[in-house]
């Protein structure tokens, strides 16, 4: 376990604590908004899965008695360098005690801040410490049968698109929906649905949908820019196809050979006897 | 179409007969109306093989899958110069082709009759005859490209994927053009036996014809290394593979045959062996095509087999058993005039020069066969390239130092002061290469040293040859632009020559550079991660799809960091051949970005599903285009070579007067004491007085055997 420990959302608490890199900066404060938007326009039924239904506890999972009953991740790429990243993951406990919850950060992540959702969308206070593989841990254990959402912001630094958002699924996760914009950035990802575009405070988003995910030690979604921008004059080596320059220049110097030695070819004397 | 084809071919095997049957009765009896049915022979079996030829490669491009060959090699996606070259990516079309070149070459041969060979032409021309012969029996009776199919398919089956490359275009061609061309000195030494006058003649008249095969054989194998570095996707462009060794092993012998006949031109030595270089050379080949076409050893490169094995083994155990017998029946023919007289001599490099080459072919040819000997005993055993380069490596070495100092040695015997004085500059040029290799690269080692030093050298002596020549003309008053021009012009063989040696030295700089400097990456890249090789990042920036001529294809963008800027992009891809994409896979297909310094080579090797990871093979290989370079400048000298003289040469008087030309250029640089110059001269105008009496009392032939 790394020693570094935060607090975030609740200045002051803890000697051993840092402040966070402060409030949400535009974009993360839109991204909380459209996911609260979001949860208010989900299909009922899903919804009502979600809610009534909780997902099998992981095994072998550190707190194999938690898993993730829905998890969002909105990616948004407002800043050249940057991709930011706001994750909301609700994990729901078994029945089989208190277990403390871990959550993933994108490998070279860099965490802007982690707290705990409270009723209605506000924040409440959480103690976490991060681990050396990016985990981040909750210090208060998560009650058997209880649930509990977070919110982390995070971003990736990225010089240039395309790049890799790469971490761990650490629980049995029901839903995990990718949202990003959809003139900005395209995910890739396999095994996932295309659920469409949703426009949501304003932005056109489009939800990529995966269900009842096994844990893995590496989950990716590479994340694409839509419209590139144009690389400025960089020659392009592609494999060689058909008839090159080189092939014709070849044949022409061939050609030229030939015909330059039929025309200098000096008449042979007359010598050649017939029998 | 299909009649008429199978008409056209049986036409060639008929006229072919009837050359034979002419050619052999004007041999025989001398009388004139069998030398001009053999021509009319010759002539009709090359139309017929044309006009087959062409109905083939109409049929190619016109997509008539009712014939079996089209709908085996073609499809109707192919773009039109891949139809063409379908002629030549199967058994029966290849054979084909080489009926017809074979058939050219006769036609050539038959049209006219040389004075200096008037006397074993006709046994040239017969022996010619019987090979087209078998060629044409081989075209009809067994692999026949007019066969039809019971079912004609909507499409065709289309040119093995690995076979779609420029290179595919050039390099076959080339090389049966060599292989074909090889068969003019073969039929000619063994006419030469045949008509009991081993003399210098026949090669001087065939010389021409072994370059141009020589020229066309390195083209081709150049091409073919070309194609391989492109398509295999491993890095390299060499891999002693049994088809490439194939190539090779006729183009050491052609090449220890051009040397080795100066010396019997010169001095009259060597006869036997330079009769059984051009035989070899002709086997060799041979060989070539048993193993390409017969799928007796496993190949990379071997894309058509057929039953054509055992009618290849016959054919050699009858050409072997020919050539065998009349060396050992005329014998006594094939006496030297001279014997070497110093081992610091033109002819003792000539002579050491032929045994590395001879030997070296030697080796990769027991390299080759041995796994079919191995399996002969219930043994599978494979011979990889650790073998064939150990082995060839020092002998290699040995003949780049042996080419460099080559043109410093005088016939008969050199002044070992004067060889010495003309060492002075390119051995210092070699040790500064030497010694810079060693001290630059912390893990130089000895062979890239002595690859890099033996290159220097052969470029310092020829260089310095060529200045010295040049500023012997200036010196008399030419312009300065104008002398080297005029050298060349007027000395093509020997310039070529030299043109071919600067060839081999920038070959072997960048065989030597990729041997021991070429580095490899195999790395899997995350979307937008970077991998390092030398001072270049290469970042993955995804996968994309597209199709060319209905090949759908997968391509990776990958930028290329040189220093923290962006310099290219690399876009290496796999193809999805419909038609074969079940059986062979996808086929890789590499991106290269080359300049004069190295090539950066990535090959795609696969993907995730979701496309976020990619895996590459990346490869550094310095100085590689000097491979290809190298040998073009090789094929330029060749061609340079091969350019007509100014005055037409007709007659032996003609060669010695040239002799004595390079002899007087020879004591005026230094390379030989003035007794052997003088005892050389006299004897050269001894022969070209001899000559000339000859000349006026009508005899043919050449008297200096």
């Amino acid at each position: 376990m790394a020693a570094v420990v935060m607090a975030v959302a609740d200045p002051g608490r803890g000697r051993r604590t840092r402040r966070g890199l402060g409030r949400a900066t535009h974009p993360l404060q839109a991204a909380a908004a459209i996911f609260l938007a979001l949860l208010l326009l989900l299909p009922p039924a899903a919804v009502a899965r979600m809610q009534d239904d909780p997902p099998p506890a992981g095994e072998g999972a550190p707190g194999g008695n938690l898993a993730v009953a829905n998890e969002f991740l909105i990616v948004t790429y407002d800043r050249v360098g940057a991709v930011d990243v706001l994750n909301l993951v609700t994990v729901a406990a078994g029945s089989e005690g208190a277990a403390q919850v871990v959550l993933p950060l994108a490998e070279e992540g860099v965490l802007l801040s982690a707290e705990v959702a409270g009723p209605e969308g506000t924040a409440g206070a959480g103690e976490f410490s991060q681990e050396d593989g990016g985990l981040l841990v909750h210090n208060e254990p998560l009650p058997g049968g209880a649930q509990r959402t977070y919110r982390l912001q995070y971003r990736l630094l990225a010089p240039r698109l395309p790049v890799t958002l790469v971490r761990p699924i650490v629980y049995p996760t029901r839903q995990l929906a990718v949202m990003t914009e959809d003139d900005v950035l395209e995910p890739w990802l396999d095994g996932f649905t295309d659920e469409g575009i949703s426009s949501l405070a304003g932005r056109p988003l489009r939800t990529f949908v995966g269900t009842d995910l096994a844990p893995v030690e590496e989950w990716r979604v590479g994340l694409v820019p839509v419209n590139p921008e144009p690389a400025p004059d960089l020659p392009v080596y592609t494999p060689r196809q058909g008839l090159t320059g080189f092939f014709w220049a070849a044949l022409a110097a061939m050609a030229a050979a030939a015909i330059g030695a039929l025309a200098g070819r000096p008449k042979a004397r007359p010598r050649e006897e017939e029998p | 179409m299909v009649l008429a084809g199978k008409v056209l071919a049986a036409a060639v095997l008929a006229a072919a007969a009837v050359t034979l049957a002419a050619a052999g009765s004007y041999a025989l009896t001398g009388r004139p109306s069998g030398l001009k049915v053999a021509r009319i022979g010759a002539f009709a079996a090359w139309a017929a093989a044309t006009g087959a030829v062409g109905l083939l490669v109409a049929a190619l491009l016109l997509d008539r899958f009712e014939l079996l060959y089209v709908a085996a090699n073609s499809e109707r996606a192919m773009p039109w110069y891949y139809k063409v070259a379908a002629l030549w990516s199967g058994q029966s079309g290849s054979l084909l082709l080489w009926l017809w070149l074979l058939t050219g070459y006769l036609v050539l041969v038959a049209r006219r009759r040389p004075p200096a060979v008037r006397h074993i032409w006709p046994w040239a021309l017969t022996l010619f005859a019987g090979v087209t012969l078998f060629w044409a029996a081989l075209t009809v009776f067994v692999e026949n490209p007019f066969r039809v199919t019971s079912v004609v398919p909507v499409d065709g089956r289309g040119m093995n994927p690995l076979l779609r490359h420029p290179g595919m275009l050039i390099h076959p061609l080339m090389v049966y053009l060599a292989y074909t061309g090889f068969t003019v000195p073969f039929v000619f030494a063994l006419a030469a036996l045949m008509g009991r006058r081993p003399d210098t003649a026949w090669f001087r008249y065939t010389r021409r014809w072994t370059v141009s095969a020589w020229a066309f054989l390195t083209v081709g194998i150049l091409a073919g290394a070309q194609w391989a570095y492109d398509v295999l996707g491993w890095g390299g462009y060499w891999g002693w593979d049994p088809v490439e060794n194939s190539s090779l092993m006729p183009w050491l012998t052609a090449t220890a045959f051009l040397h080795s006949a100066m010396v019997q031109e010169k001095r009259g030595m060597l006869k036997n062996w330079n009769l059984l270089l051009i035989v070899a050379t002709y086997v060799l080949s041979l060989v070539g095509i048993l193993i390409t076409r017969s799928g007796l050893l496993a190949s990379v490169h071997a894309f058509a087999q057929s039953p054509i094995g055992p009618w290849f083994i016959v054919y050699l155990a009858l050409v072997c058993a020919l050539t065998v017998y009349l060396v050992l029946d005329r014998r006594h023919l094939l006496q030297g005039r001279h014997q070497i007289e110093s081992y610091l001599s033109r002819e003792s490099g000539f002579l050491v020069n032929n045994l590395l080459l001879a030997g070296s072919a030697f080796t990769v040819l027991w390299g080759t066969l041995f796994p079919l000997a191995a399996r002969v005993f219930g043994r599978e055993i494979n011979v990889g390239a650790p073998y064939f380069n150990r082995v060839n490596g020092p002998v290699f070495l040995a003949l780049v130092f042996l080419t460099a100092v080559g043109p410093l040695l005088a016939w008969r015997r050199t002044q070992a002061a004067s060889l010495g004085r003309r060492l002075v500059i390119p051995a210092f040029v070699m040790i500064h290469v030497m010694v810079s290799v060693l001290v630059w690269y912390r893990d130089g080692q000895w062979g890239a040293a002595l690859g890099f030093g033996g290159a220097a050298l052969i470029l310092a002596v020829t260089l310095l040859e060529m200045f010295n020549a040049a500023a012997a003309r200036v010196r008399q008053g030419e312009p300065w632009w104008r002398a080297p021009i005029r050298l060349m012009v007027l000395q093509p063989r020997r310039y070529g020559g030299y043109i071919v040696h600067l060839g081999l030295a920038l070959l072997v700089m960048g065989v030597v550079a990729t041997q021991y400097y070429a580095r490899q990456v195999d790395v899997g890249l995350l979307l937008g991660r970077e991998a390092q090789i030398g001072r270049y990042s290469l970042v993955y920036q995804g996968l994309t799809e597209e199709e060319h001529h209905g090949v759908p294809s997968v391509y990776a963008e990958v930028l290329v960091r040189e220093d923290g800027r962006d310099v290219a992009i690399l876009r290496p891809a796999r193809r999805f051949y419909p038609r074969h994409v079940d059986t062979m896979g996808p086929v890789s297909e590499v991106a290269v970005m080359g300049n004069l310094s190295r090539d950066l080579y990535v090959v795609l090797g696969g993907w995730e599903p979701d496309g976020t990871v990619a895996a590459f093979q990346i490869h550094l290989n310095p100085m590689a285009a000097w491979i290809w370079i190298g040998g073009y400048v090789m094929v330029a000298g060749s061609v340079l070579a091969l350019w007509p003289e100014r005055r037409p040469w007709q007659g032996e008087e003609d060669y010695i007067f040239a002799d004595l030309a390079e002899l007087d250029q020879d004591f005026a640089a230094g390379k030989m004491d003035e007794e052997t110059y003088r005892s050389l001269r006299a004897e050269l105008l001894e022969q070209a007085v001899a000559a000339l009496r000859r000349q006026k009392d009508g005899g043919g032939g050449d008297g200096r055997g």
